[in-house]
């Protein structure tokens, strides 16, 4: 074989069509340059037609028929007499022939085919817009514009030094505490005389009485005057030995807030005041119940008031958290006076249960304070994540929080929420942030979107908490759920699934705290009823106006509180869960809650100290139907107020 | 494609046609020719067969039905045009030609 041989089988082989290969039939049919060469036409003619059918750029099976259109054309035009100039003269211009020879045969292509073509094309484009767009996105930066965490510390800084009741806190707890602890009994929430380590805990308080003197006087004062910090190093020195371990990797010499490079963010406020002041409201509680057991009513009046005091002033602050701790300072206080009145009640003076009555009535929680804080730190969020172009609109950022970028400040964000310890990860590069960035924009809504949303289920969920329990309504969650609903739905609103607050929740348990109010109130008219006639009263109407200003409602039902006397003994209560009235027999069936509750395990009313309904049954879904609930979990009665004896 | 309408022709006869019918007036550069018989057959108006049996291959093209009427529908529409046109004595009117009387 020679060269010449073996390079035309090599070009036919190349010029010939797969499945006829592979039927071993080298043609090479699809070698338009052979046509042209073999065609016999003038070289000013087999050129032209060269040119016009290399410039098609076409599939070479076209370009075969486009040359063999062309050469007999050419050869047609010689047959008809024309001279070869003539023909070329005539042709027309290549480069012109050639494009539009290329767009009508690609018309004639497969629908497959322009599907693929134009399929690709736009997805090109789109690629193309989408990094322009991207491109242009890493510009975008957020403008924190409003220092939230200042609004937040607002009132507790404009109280002067002198007159803030911190310091004298810090001072008693300074006193109270061994390397920041409370003797082991102060958090148990159910400590009393019965227990082994009372008489310790007796001489514990009377060797710090001063220390709680000093917390009486504090709790005396108007305003708490404790301003929070992002950092251990926002705080006083005296508070960070105070309130911080020693080995806090964020100790150090306190940073100056002109020195920061930008407004902490709220939602990383720390708030380490709260456990400390929780358990000393329990040692309050269990000083009230010492002093009363000693005979000194003054003093445990003192300390119940102390209780109220504190929680007033810890609640200055606006966030649902210490609202929450508020409302437990207050449960404690109620059942230390329900407590107080089975064991001694002969131990206040009629003045003295009348100023307790005013002080528990006048004790209401400010829970749209907690709501307002809840709002500032999402505001303060979003203000941090999205741009802002004026008008209370923007797009996501690229850079937000701590010029970090969007998947790392959205991690940090979730490690904050969940008090996760910040980890590295592979998943948060600038680069992919870059990536994300414009379908994360498409797919979120914007800040406006975003805000006005939560500022709506917000307003509603107020309107839910005030509304009575006897009024069905919508729950938050599922409102929620509907707007997030599906898997763009759930991205579209991402930021309300993070951020929202259970308020569901919370309608109920300010409702138990009402109830149990409630309950106080009228044990306290009782109590004072009782004290003057030496009987209870047929109906609770006889105790109001004098002892009482109204009788309260059943808060589950809406119906008048239900009031009887079994063997001398009050007890009132609300039909419960169920909305059938079981003559003030508790649920046998507790929740764990109510476990640690003595005395109460035979389903009688001697239980003690009046519980509301446990949480887990408030918290049941029948709450929010206006129909009786027919589940045996829930037979038996909410007793708010009960007198018995105990132990 | 009125070209065609008198039966099948191959390129290089639709061209010369094309120029003896309209007295050179409508002649247009040869290979504009073939793009325009490639769209027309791309739009399913004319289809193609190539015919090997003459002294060489060649391809001739046809109206299809979709085609004829195409056809009749645009001839109708430029009669139409042509008759107002005619109305308007934009063109001349029949027996005149411009610039005087026949």
């Amino acid at each position: 074989m020679t060269d010449t041989a073996s390079f035309s089988l090599w070009r036919r082989l190349r010029y010939t069509r797969l499945r006829d290969a592979l039927r071993f039939r080298i043609d090479g049919r699809l070698d338009w340059r052979h046509v042209v060469a073999t065609a016999g036409l003038p070289e000013d003619l087999a050129d032209k037609t060269r040119q016009v059918v290399r410039r098609t750029r076409l599939w070479r099976a076209e370009k075969v028929d486009v040359a063999r259109e062309l050469v007999a054309h050419f050869q047609d035009g010689l047959d008809a007499g024309r001279s070869a100039e003539q023909l070329a003269d005539a042709f027309g211009d290549i480069r012109q022939t050639a494009q539009l020879i290329r767009r009508a045969k690609r018309r004639s292509r497969s629908l497959a085919w322009l599907v693929c073509h134009y399929g690709w094309w736009a997805l090109f484009t789109l690629v193309l817009i989408y990094a322009v767009v991207g491109l242009y996105m890493l510009t975008f930066r957020p403008t924190v514009a409003t220092d939230y965490l200042a609004i937040f510390n607002r009132r507790a800084l404009a109280v002067p030094e002198d007159e803030r009741a911190w310091p004298l806190y810090r001072q008693a707890l300074a006193q109270l505490t061994v390397e920041r602890k409370f003797p082991e009994w102060a958090d148990h929430l159910e400590f009393g005389p019965t227990d082994p380590r009372w008489p310790a805990a007796v001489a514990w308080l009377t060797e710090h009485q001063a220390a709680l003197a000093l917390v009486r006087e504090a709790a005396a004062r108007p305003e708490m005057g404790f301003a929070v910090g992002v950092s251990p190093q926002a705080f006083s020195p005296a508070d960070q030995r105070l309130l911080f371990e020693p080995n806090n990797a964020g100790l150090g010499p306190q940073t100056p807030r002109h020195e920061r490079s930008e407004a902490p963010m709220l939602v990383s406020a720390h708030l380490p005041h709260l456990h400390p002041l929780l358990s000393l409201a329990n040692v309050l509680a269990i000083d009230a119940r010492r002093a009363a057991l000693a005979g000194d009513g003054d003093a445990a009046l003192a300390d119940l008031r102390a209780m109220f005091g504190l929680a007033e002033q810890i609640e200055q602050m606006p966030c649902l958290i210490v609202t929450v701790t508020a409302l437990r300072i207050h449960k404690k206080a109620y059942a230390v006076i329900a407590d107080v009145l089975t064991r001694q009640p002969e131990l206040w003076s009629p003045g003295q249960l009348r100023d307790l009555a005013h002080a528990t009535a006048s004790r209401e929680l400010d829970w749209r304070r907690g709501i307002d804080g809840e709002r500032a730190m999402f505001y303060d969020i979003i203000q941090r994540f999205y741009t802002d172009d004026g008008n209370g609109d923007g797009r996501l950022a690229f850079r937000g929080p701590g010029a970090q970028n969007l998947l790392q400040s959205m991690r940090m964000l979730i490690d904050t929420l969940t008090d996760t310890p910040p980890q590295s990860s592979n998943w948060t590069s600038d680069g992919l942030a870059a990536l994300v960035l414009p379908a994360a924009n498409l797919a979120v809504a914007s800040r406006k979107e975003v805000t006005d949303a939560y500022d709506q289920l917000t307003d509603r969920a107020m309107e839910r908490i005030e509304t009575p329990l006897w009024t069905p309504v919508t729950t938050l969650e599922a409102e929620t759920k509907e707007l997030e609903r599906g898997f763009l739905g759930r991205i579209r609103y991402m930021f309300l699934s993070t951020l929202m607050p259970a308020y569901d929740g919370l309608r109920l348990r300010f409702a138990e705290a009402e109830g149990e109010r409630d309950g106080v109130l009228v044990g306290l008219a009782l109590t004072s009823y009782h004290r003057e006639t030496g009987a209870w009263p047929q109906s609770l109407e006889e105790l109001s106006p004098r002892w009482l200003p109204e009788v309260p409602v059943d808060r589950i039902t809406g119906d008048p509180i239900h009031y009887k006397v079994v063997d001398d003994r009050p007890v009132v209560y609300s039909v419960g869960v169920d909305r059938d009235d079981d003559g003030g027999r508790r649920k046998a069936n507790r929740d764990a809650t109510d476990q640690s509750v003595p005395g109460n395990a035979d389903g009688t009313v001697v239980d003690w100290p009046p519980r509301a309904a446990p949480p887990a049954s408030l918290a049941s879904p029948e709450y929010f139907q206006p129909q009786p609930v027919k589940d045996p979990r829930h037979d038996g009665d909410w007793v708010i107020w009960s007198i018995g004896e105990r132990e | 494609m009125q070209l065609l309408a008198g039966g099948e022709k191959y390129g290089y006869e639709l061209v010369e046609a094309l120029a003896r019918q309209s007295n050179g007036v409508l002649a247009m550069g040869q290979s504009t020719l073939y793009p325009l018989l490639y769209n027309l057959e791309a739009k399913g108006l004319v289809r193609s067969r190539l015919d090997e049996t003459g002294p060489r291959p060649r391809r001739f093209y046809r109206l299809t039905a979709k085609g004829e009427k195409k056809l009749a529908a645009d001839t109708k529409q430029w009669q139409a045009l042509w008759e107002a046109l005619r109305s308007l004595e934009i063109v001349p009117q029949p027996g005149r030609v411009a610039g005087g009387a026949r």
